[in-house]
């Protein structure tokens, strides 16, 4: 029996289709650049979606039981399929401890930092 | 996974298994106080509400595993094994990615009794040795991969060639995944490696290795809240 209700899982497709949107925009950047740098940074930016894209669907829900994170996680990664997951999770994974407790305190700021020192424009952040 | 390691007469018991909600928080709050080292910035009881969690939304196939010695924890680590990398020329191959691993600090052991001059394999071997036990029973053949925490400077590499790990050098696989440059800090274990590695642990503690065929590729570890 399903343990989230049709709310919960517009909610989660609605995010998934901007998280899907975003990491398609920021690896359009990435493929055209060059620069080592400013990689980096579109790295981070990428992270800072993965990281808000947990919040959006509440991931880091601290009450959550394992069923109810089995179908929120099954049921993302059938939102998110055209991904590459590895790819993202790596992301994350090679962050020092330092840079993520920054990314995870204030991923908005942190995202609009690095948008401007870029000089980019992503569609759908506001 | 039960196993007898640490011996030289003693027979002190070392247990691996599948860590608990409950094992990480007392990990967290009995060993850790006692970590020096640029590990002291991690929160195992932090890992499970976000790392863990993350690595399942990206359907890696996390997992924490914990090794004691006579019911004291001495050893943590979490792991994923459904990563892809490029660790050959041109393919991403699947594989058990080691995340964070840690073993008790000296001091701690000193409080607790254990003697690890008496232990036949170190502490950090076991722990990697159960990951690549894990990769083999997951279906990833013992492929296992690791970056070395740019804190732990050049011990850390010394130490994972010494375990048997084959730094990817940067130039020979520029790119770990599509857009990711190889920093240089990248280890990995084929299935050969893996292999004689886990071979010759066990033959240091007297053990053989039965690996059952593996079943159809798990996605998460359970822990229950």
């Amino acid at each position: 029996m399903s343990t989230l209700n049709s709310v919960t899982c517009e909610k989660i497709k609605k995010a998934a289709s901007l998280y899907v949107t975003e990491i398609k925009e920021i690896n359009h950047y990435l493929v055209q650049e060059q620069d080592t740098n400013k990689r980096e940074k579109l790295l981070l930016l990428r992270t800072i979606a993965t990281i808000e894209h947990g919040n959006a669907i509440g991931l880091y829900n601290d009450q959550m039981d394992d069923d109810y994170l089995d179908e929120l996680t099954v049921k993302n990664m059938a939102y998110c399929a055209e991904l590459d997951n590895s790819e993202l999770f790596g992301d994350i994974m090679i962050l020092t401890e330092d840079t993520k407790e920054k990314l995870f305190a204030d991923p908005a700021g942190e995202r609009e930092r690095l948008v401007k020192e870029l000089g980019i424009r992503l569609l759908n952040v506001s | 996974m039960y196993l007898e390691y640490f011996d030289k007469g003693k027979k002190q018991k070392a247990q691996i298994k599948d860590a608990s909600k409950k094992d990480l928080k007392q990990w967290q709050r009995d060993v850790m106080p006692f970590e020096k080292s640029q590990a002291a910035k991690w929160n195992w009881e932090t890992f499970l509400v976000r790392e863990y969690r993350l690595a399942r939304m990206t359907g890696q196939a996390p997992k924490f595993i914990s090794l004691s010695v006579n019911n004291t924890p001495v050893g943590m680590m979490l792991l994923v094994n459904n990563f892809k990398a490029h660790v050959n020329h041109g393919k991403k191959e699947n594989l058990t990615h080691v995340w964070y691993i840690q073993s008790a600090p000296a001091d701690y052991l000193k409080k607790h009794n254990i003697n690890k001059s008496t232990f036949d394999l170190s502490i950090g071997r076991v722990l990697l040795d159960a990951a690549v036990v894990n990769s083999m029973k997951s279906g990833n053949d013992g492929k296992t991969m690791l970056h070395a925490d740019p804190g732990g400077k050049d011990f850390l590499m010394e130490y994972y060639t010494k375990q048997g790990f084959t730094n990817i050098k940067d130039g020979r696989i520029k790119q770990i995944s599509s857009f990711r440059d190889n920093d240089g800090r990248y280890f990995f274990m084929n299935k050969a490696a893996a292999e004689i590695f886990t071979f010759s642990n066990r033959q240091k503690i007297g053990q053989k290795l039965t690996i059952e065929k593996p079943q159809k590729k798990e996605n998460q570890q359970s822990i229950s809240f």
